[in-house]
């Protein structure tokens, strides 16, 4: 039966170079992806559109004039560039920080022939599943001198537990210990061999994990928010977006701004849709560089030998 | 002679000693850093900040360093995790919540305020005279059973007029093409005019009713002048019920949501969203800048736009309809009535206030008594006119117009309010300036003074007159006051969750049969069914029995 609809199929692409298949599987696949594009589409054509032809409504698949009063407007209010810095920095510190700490940690973790390793793990893993609470871990940044601090962004999430597991798994069964005991009768010892052999040869997985964390420090504002929240100057991006979705000081100070700009009071619609444009474009940039590692590191551990 | 000119002299020579040792008596108290944190400020701007001419005011009269601290999103959760952790600000805020109040006061983690001005009144006239009234010592009561025990700075929103809703704004252009330019005054004339606006192509109104919440848009306008509503009993005690007997003296409330009454008004919005006169995005739409947006470019010919006050008029013609129409007039738009059945009109009812914003002193805080020196002199007459009336104060030397723009932006309201953004909440929910000086505490909360008139635009004071003329002509044959009880009302625990199940019925059956897919006819039953099963008649019992024991206490 399997075979009559293989040979259906290949007697149709022989003879119209194509199949039903194949069209069933563009049209859903396409379908799909326009579901997943358009509001990102809309959201991008009204940000550029002109607040007169904003206002008519209705479907906009193409930008009806262009103007980029809203993204002056954004750029023009000075905590927007700096909380752009504040966002990059600790996205680029702070991914960094993480995979190193947490990747060295499962390194060492992964050698369970090692006394004590097993405990470190299952320490770990215990604060994946029951944290102390907010107010606990409120004294404790205190007490660490991190509360309103920018590295309270950074430092306690430096440990990833998530990805802290992956990676333990993936360095017990897929790095090939043969590798390790070579290099270390070429001479090398653990953290030769770790910086040498093992971090070249997890690169898509480190990349792919990288990519996450890096998202997750992009998108985050939680920290800012119960942390340091009265230091303006500290404050990331994600946390700016969300103001200008929910808090209507932020609008009406940036709103204000772009009348200085256009002497017309911008809709907050529009000012709203470039925000998201501007959040999600840098995040989008470092996509590209890590996709060729992206595709295998998503799926390590997806197949066992 | 002599005697006396020696008793003169010697008094002379006591106040040359006395005064400059009473004018120094701040300088003398420690210096010490408060910070201080509202809701919904802006903290954005840090060189503005920085060069803040009040708060350098308020620093060298108290001998104090301020710190502003704010926040929307979680910030009440943080206020909450400071206080449990022992950093909290040096006065926050909360919501007015009882039984969070009297968790802290057993908790010991606030300071009885009245204790430390009670024992040294002479240190804080005002806060002695505000925290020895009556009314005052009822809401300590309310919170904690003790009345003499004052925990919180109570913040009491009120407004300085009446409130109304559910009038709505026409556009005039399409109120002339439609109506002969005939402000509809009766709900016949009113459902006449949407389906002739509807008729011409227009959405005739948007009652306001985005996300489904606010089904009190349709009652004010539709539903209360024909003697029912259609809202959940959800919100106020009263929304969603009729009431019976005499106010103040045997009043009893019935829920009149799923009333035969009321089903003829579901009709009425039904057959109006049928002929197109009802926005068909309505409960759906996202934002009020949608349905605005849509009102501004003439697509909808008439709009509920807030609340109903004069001011909020004056800002809807500002944005969005100037914003969008840069040739605007004040004509293009005229303010509608409150619409009446059978000569008679709806009743609105208010409470014109309600508990607001309580702000606490931790007992993490050192030193309670110069926060209370900062609380008092903010109380004081010279404290409310610095925060309140900023043009009193800058015009004492700067009458300049651009002075307001650099008075007003670092604090982020920007909106052309010469406020003093910080401390506004600290007395008045409504950001008014209260005269605690000449009045008692409940008198002065419940007739706050607006000053927003000394500083508007001659074309804002035009906007807000014509509508306060406009509203003064029904006002008082619509809304009805409530006694003072009704802020005193409080519902059992299990009524919020009646209720909330009572808000997603209505929510449900009323949108489908608005929407047309539900027969009102043969879905009411059902409708009342359901109303019964979450607990209605056990809520209006609630409500009767909570409204009479407030009543008896007063």
């Amino acid at each position: 039966m399997a075979s009559d609809k293989y040979l259906t199929r290949k007697r149709m692409l022989q003879k119209f170079h194509f199949n039903f298949y194949d069209i069933f599987v563009l049209l859903f696949v396409g379908l799909f992806a326009l579901l997943c594009i358009y509001p990102m589409w809309y959201v991008l054509v009204a940000s550029v559109t002109p607040y007169s032809e904003f206002v008519k409504g209705g479907v906009m698949l193409w930008p009806r004039g262009i103007d980029f009063q809203y993204y002056q407007a954004i750029f023009s209010t000075r905590s927007f560039l700096n909380s752009m810095w504040i966002s990059v920095s600790k996205t680029v510190i702070g991914t960094l920080l993480s995979v190193m700490i947490t990747s060295s940690m499962a390194y060492g973790v992964s050698k369970t022939h090692i006394k004590g390793m097993k405990t470190i793990n299952a320490l770990v893993v215990f604060n994946l599943f029951f944290a102390g609470g907010l107010i606990p871990q409120y004294m404790l940044y205190k007490d660490l001198g991190l509360l309103r601090s920018y590295w309270v962004m950074i430092i306690p999430g430096a440990l990833n537990i998530t990805y802290f597991i992956i990676m333990r798994n993936y360095y017990s069964y897929s790095v090939p210990k043969a590798l390790e005991e070579a290099a270390m009768l070429d001479g090398c010892n653990e953290v030769r061999t770790y910086f040498r052999i093992v971090i070249p040869i997890s690169s898509s997985m480190l990349a792919a994990i990288a990519l996450f964390i890096a998202v997750l420090h992009w998108n985050d504002y939680y920290n800012y928010m119960m942390f340091i929240a009265n230091k303006p100057e500290l404050q990331p991006f994600a946390w700016i977006l969300r103001r200008m979705l929910v808090d209507q000081t932020m609008m009406n100070q940036v709103r204000k701004g772009a009348m200085s700009l256009t002497n017309t009071l911008p809709p907050p619609m529009a000012l709203r849709m470039a925000t998201i444009i501007c959040a999600m474009v840098p995040i989008l940039c470092v996509y590209p560089f890590l996709q060729k590692y992206f595709t295998s590191g998503i799926t390590l551990g997806a197949v066992k030998e | 002679m002599k005697k006396t000119l020696s008793i003169l002299l010697a008094l002379c020579m006591v106040l040359t000693l006395a005064l400059p040792v009473m004018a120094g008596a701040e300088e003398a108290r420690e210096h010490v850093t408060i910070r201080y944190a509202q809701f919904g400020n802006s903290t954005d701007d840090v060189e503005g900040m920085a060069n803040d001419p009040i708060k350098k005011a308020i620093e060298e009269k108290l001998n104090i360093t301020l710190e502003y601290d704010t926040g929307t999103d979680g910030f009440i959760d943080r206020m909450t995790t400071e206080l449990y952790t022992g950093t909290a600000a040096e006065l926050f805020p909360s919501f007015a919540e009882a039984e969070k109040i009297a968790k802290y006061a057993e908790e010991d983690l606030i300071w009885d305020l009245a204790a430390i001005v009670n024992a040294d009144p002479a240190r804080y006239p005002t806060l002695a005279k505000i925290m020895n009234a009556p009314e005052y010592k009822a809401y300590n009561k309310m919170y904690t059973g003790d009345a003499e025990k004052a925990y919180a700075i109570y913040s009491i929103f009120a407004f300085d007029g009446a409130v109304f809703g559910g009038v709505p704004a026409y556009n005039t252009a399409i109120l002339n093409e439609v109506n002969e330019g005939k402000v509809p005054a009766t709900v016949d004339e009113f459902i006449e005019f949407c389906n002739k606006a509807a008729a011409a192509g227009y959405v005739a109104w948007w009652p306001r009713n985005d996300k489904l919440t606010n089904w009190t848009y349709f009652d004010q306008t539709l539903a209360l002048p024909q003697g029912t509503a259609i809202a959940a009993p959800n919100g106020d005690l009263w929304a969603g019920c009729i009431m019976n007997g005499t106010l103040g003296t045997d009043e009893t409330w019935t829920i009149a949501t799923t009333s035969e009454t009321s089903k003829e008004v579901v009709k009425q919005l039904a057959a109006l969203y049928t002929a197109g006169a009802l926005d068909n995005s309505i409960g759906i739409k996202g934002d009020f800048d949608d349905a605005y947006a849509d009102f501004a470019a003439g697509k909808i010919a008439s709009a509920d736009f807030g609340f109903g006050f004069a001011g909020q008029y004056r800002d809807f013609w500002n944005n969005p309809w100037a914003a969008a129409n840069p040739e605007a007039k004040h004509e293009d738009l005229t303010l509608g009535t409150a619409l009446t059945k059978d000569g008679a009109y709806g009743k609105v009812y208010s409470s014109l206030t309600w508990p607001s914003y309580h702000y606490f002193v931790p007992t993490s805080c050192a030193y309670p008594e110069r926060v209370l020196d900062l609380v008092e002199f903010l109380a004081s007459a010279e404290g409310q006119d610095l925060v309140s009336n900023t043009t009193n104060y800058v015009y004492n030397a700067e009458t300049d117009a651009d002075y307001w723009a650099a008075c007003t932006a670092p604090y982020g309201y920007g909106d052309g309010r010469c406020k003093y953004v910080w401390f506004s909440c600290l007395f008045s929910g409504g950001e008014y300036e209260v005269d605690f000086t000449n009045r008692e505490w409940w008198d002065a909360v419940m007739h706050p003074i607006d000053n927003s008139a000394n500083w508007s635009s001659e074309s804002d004071k035009q906007l807000y007159q014509y509508a306060y003329d406009v509203i003064q002509g029904f006002v008082n044959d619509e809304v009805v006051t409530m006694p003072l009880y009704y802020t005193m009302v409080s519902l059992p625990s299990e009524a919020a969750d009646i209720r909330a199940k009572l808000a997603g019925i209505t929510n449900e059956y009323l949108t489908q049969m608005i929407g047309g897919t539900m027969d009102i006819e043969t879905g009411w039953a059902d409708y009342q069914a359901a109303y019964e099963a979450a607990g209605a008649a056990q809520l209006q019992d609630m409500i009767n029995t909570a409204v009479a024991a407030a009543r008896d206490a007063q």
